[in-house]
């Protein structure tokens, strides 16, 4: 178990990248985003353009998950890979707290600068309620955020 | 297209495409060293092979399938038995096959073959393993040259390998296995030549036994030993064991054949042959700059090596200077001795259990009774060493007669043979069947059962009784406990209530399994094929009783200690018991002489998890546990979490028996189990093999089984995939009818 929280932990802290799914009424939608965490796991950070569908979805339906993983396209993957699906919902953070959580991207991914700065760039906050790890193929573990 | 390649061509693209062995081999060409006639498969094959076949990614599956820190070796073995079967059921591209065989019939004709691994980190420096991989001697004809060929390819994966896959730097996409083939040279005396001894570095060792040195390899044939001096080349010491058989080609293969008179009284070399072995020996220590391990083989008079190789310190010999050889698997001949040694021992051990059982601890005196524990503590751990050193290795049947089953039929299932193996004569099996009697005998009365009218019937209070005294001891009832006495008339009662029948086996087809392998074979040869089956059939029974013997004896020790404990304390309540009972009469004896009991807690949950902001916390729950698909089948239920033997008799009907490890003294409580999932892992424990006798769903090896699940979960056992999925409503979700 333990194993399984490091895993996790890992995934989060190392990879920059991970697939966003969020919802509309058309069905589910996918998209790359460059993310980082913020306090310890609880939250995690991303930053969209308003002017896109994935932003539209989550207006709509703030319930959203994010796959973070650690394939390699090989055939270890099959044995080596893990999947953490992060489960939680989303809001856009404002004011002072959307300066602390863009600080916290950029520190991770100083490239994402000018988008940030965008006018038209909202910079979102996953709280996270649960996390789903998949590894080894199918060995799944589920760890809940409770109060 | 050219396949093989030649001994004459470049030394660099011989040990890049088919290691250092088959390098060796070139270079001592190269010197006019006299070797069989060679070419090498190049490991790019290999890797077509697994390419153009799918392997590559069913190995990653299988490999991946746990982690490699959380198997014991039977699971190794059991993954490396799956991939053994995987090699042997897919079709090899009619492109690799035509354009080998062709090459192999231009370079050999029809000469009878040695196919030998070579694998390209073997021999490297530091990383010197003989036996780990597959080699055939007296190889003929297309079709068993390419099965041969494709047995070598899959030891790369063999238990041993995947044992020190570390060591090995075994890697899916990097490793590759070459092949040496050679002309067989049918040699009349055979042997290996060190050319330093680990014993004594002024010393070199030549070994030699009549006919091929396959057994010598192998450990069976004991050789002729002569120890030389490195500086004058003497002679310093000829040992000589009793000569009894030698290895020599016969029909597709090779037998051990008994020596004949004249061989059997003499050492298969002459002191003038030791010594063109040993200036043999030297030549090739110039030719490679240091001490080499050489096998060789005298045909007529002509001296040919088969092998260089250098001496390492982990390579040759063990301290000892005996042949080390890193194969787990044990030869026939061995396992059939072993065989003879446990039928002697078996009933040396019913005979303690009985002695054990006929003396009664209670009517002891305070000395006596220190005596008594101390001489039962002293049995359980002679016979726990003899069941290490001699039972758990005759284990060993089992698996030679499961591949040597799977190498014949390719069955779709790789554990089918554990079909033909089934017994009803199994000590676990028959109680099992008289518990079904007794279960129908109450079932038969007028009243619904329970505690109360069990106890008043005096017809079955005696049938329960002389059940207790056959099989209480191994079933964790204690004598004269009234505690475990109820519990076993609840869980009576229990059975016997809910109308469905009593423990017993499924019908297996065990004949037809047995008839199927034995068909396999040719006439000639189905004795050997009968020979094999009955040491599978001996070595899975085996493996079964002799766990009851011990536990018997084992329940005999805490018996004594029991009675210990209720002189010091008033009773075992209370008391939290050791697992070990050699532990506990440590304890209880000094708590007889004086000397205060100490009683050890454990903290079975010790989790660290990460900061999280005050007020939350991170809850874990297992969604999905993966591990060994041991008994086929899908069953779905609320789960009995065993850990004790209150657990054990509180079992329902139809519950999941979750456990760390179910032993054979528990095998009584798996016919009511819907299915069974343990920590332990392995084919041929005994929680796979008693699930597979009741045609039970199975998981085992789930690393956190015991610690992870619950009593009253719900979860669903997956038999075929090895898969337990946790329906229990953790998340507010209905999860049973999804997955991932």
């Amino acid at each position: 178990m333990e194993r399984q929280i490091g895993t996790a932990e890992k995934l989060i802290r190392n990879h920059f990248v991970g697939v966003l799914a969020t919802c509309s009424k058309r069905g589910p939608y996918t998209t790359l985003v460059a993310f980082a965490p913020f306090k310890s796991i609880e939250t995690i950070v991303f930053a969209t353009l308003r002017n896109t569908r994935k932003y539209d979805n989550m207006k709509k339906n703030v319930k959203v998950s994010l796959l973070v993983d650690s394939r390699r396209n090989v055939p270890e993957d099959f044995k080596d890979a893990s999947a953490l699906t992060i489960l939680g919902t989303v809001r856009e953070s404002t004011g002072k707290e959307r300066k602390k959580l863009a600080g916290a991207l950029l520190l991770r991914h100083p490239h994402l600068e000018e988008l940030v700065n965008d006018p038209d760039c909202a910079v979102m906050a996953l709280d996270v309620q649960r996390f789903v790890l998949a590894s080894r193929f199918q060995e799944v573990v589920e760890m809940e955020i409770k109060r | 297209m050219k396949i093989l390649i030649k001994p004459e061509e470049p030394l660099e693209r011989i040990r890049g495409e088919a290691g250092p062995k088959a390098a060796a081999l070139a270079n001592m060409h190269r010197h006019s060293i006299k070797i069989p006639k060679t070419a090498f498969i190049p490991q790019s094959l290999y890797h077509r092979f697994i390419s153009s076949t799918g392997l590559v990614s069913r190995l990653a599956a299988e490999l991946g399938r746990k982690r490699f820190e959380d198997m014991r070796w039977e699971e190794l073995w059991d993954g490396s038995l799956r991939i053994r079967n995987m090699f042997l059921r897919v079709d090899c591209p009619r492109e690799i096959e035509h354009a080998l065989l062709e090459d192999i019939e231009e370079t050999f004709g029809s000469m009878p073959l040695a196919i030998r691994s070579s694998a390209l980190s073997e021999d490297a420096e530091g990383a010197s393993f003989a036996g780990l991989h597959e080699s055939f001697l007296n190889v003929r004809g297309p079709k068993e040259i390419m099965n041969r060929t494709v047995l070598v390819w899959a030891s790369l994966w063999s238990d041993a390998a995947l044992l020190y896959r570390q060591e090995l730097g075994l890697d899916i996409s990097e490793s590759g296995m070459g092949i040496i083939v050679q002309g067989l040279v049918s040699g009349s005396r055979s042997g290996v030549a060190f050319g330093v001894s680990p014993v004594d570095p002024s010393q070199a060792v030549v070994e030699s036994v009549w006919g091929l040195n396959k057994g010598l390899v192998d450990g069976d044939v004991e050789p002729d030993r002569w120890i030389i001096d490195r500086n004058t080349k003497a002679v310093l010491n000829h040992l000589s064991p009793e000569r009894i058989k030698a290895v020599r080609p016969d029909n597709k293969s090779v037998k051990t054949v008994p020596l004949t008179r004249d061989e059997a009284s003499s050492a298969p070399l002459t002191d003038l042959e030791v010594g063109t072995v040993y200036e043999t020996v030297l030549k090739l220590e110039n030719i490679f700059g240091g001490p080499q391990d050489v096998e060789w083989t005298f045909a007529n008079e002509d001296l040919f090596i088969l092998q260089s190789r250098p001496v390492t310190a982990r390579s040759g010999m063990d301290k000892s200077g005996k042949k080390k050889n890193l194969n787990l698997r044990r030869s026939l001949d061995n396992l059939l001795r072993l065989g003879e040694k446990i039928d002697g021992e078996l009933p040396q051990m019913t005979d303690t259990a009985s002695n054990f059982a006929a003396a009664d601890p209670s009517s002891l005196s305070r000395q006596q009774l220190i005596e008594e524990i101390s001489r039962r503590r002293d049995a359980v751990k002679k016979w726990r060493e003899i069941y290490w050193r001699d039972f758990i290795p005759f284990a060993h049947g089992v698996r030679l007669f499961g591949q040597v089953y799977n190498d014949r039929i390719a069955p779709d299932d790789p554990f089918e043979f554990v079909g033909a193996l089934q017994s009803q004569e199994m000590l676990s099996t028959e109680r099992n069947s008289e518990m079904g009697e007794l279960i129908d005998r109450i079932r038969a009365g007028k009243t619904r059962p329970n505690l109360e009218s069990l106890r008043k019937d005096e017809a079955i209070s005696a049938l329960i009784d002389r059940f207790l005294r056959k099989h209480g001891a191994a079933m964790g009832v204690s004598p004269g406990s009234e505690h475990d006495r109820n519990n076993f008339l609840l869980l009576l009662s229990e059975m016997a209530a809910d109308g469905s029948g009593g423990p017993s086996p499924v019908a297996g087809k065990k004949e037809d399994i047995a008839k199927r392998f034995i068909d396999s074979f040719p006439r000639n040869e189905r004795e050997y094929a009968a020979v094999l089956l009955e040491l599978g059939r001996k070595s899975y029974r085996y493996r079964d009783d002799d766990n009851i013997y011990l536990g018997r004896i084992e329940a005999e020790l805490g018996r004594a200690v029991a009675e210990a404990e209720n002189r010091l304390n008033g009773g075992p309540d209370g008391y939290e018991r050791d697992p070990d009972p050699v532990l506990n009469a440590e304890e209880v004896i000094a708590g007889l002489r004086g000397t205060e009991v100490q009683v050890k807690k454990t903290d079975k949950f010790p989790v660290s998890l990460p900061k999280l902001t005050a007020g939350k916390r991170l809850v874990l729950r297992p969604r999905q546990l993966r591990g060994q698909p041991a008994g086929q089948g899908i069953a779905q239920g609320r789960v009995r979490l065993v850990q004790n033997r209150d657990d054990l008799f509180r079992f329902k009907r139809g519950e999941i028996l979750v456990c760390d490890a179910v032993d054979p003294t528990m095998t009584f409580i798996v016919p009511l189990a819907a299915a069974v999932v343990e920590r332990r892992g392995g084919m041929l424990i005994h929680g796979a093999i008693i699930a597979r006798e009741y045609g039970l769903p199975c998981v085992t090896g789930v690393p956190d089984a015991a610690r992870l699940i619950n009593t009253g979960d719900l979860v669903t056992v997956d038999g075929y995939y090895g898969l337990v999925t946790v329906h229990t409503n953790t998340f507010g979700e209905d999860t049973t009818k999804t997955r991932g």
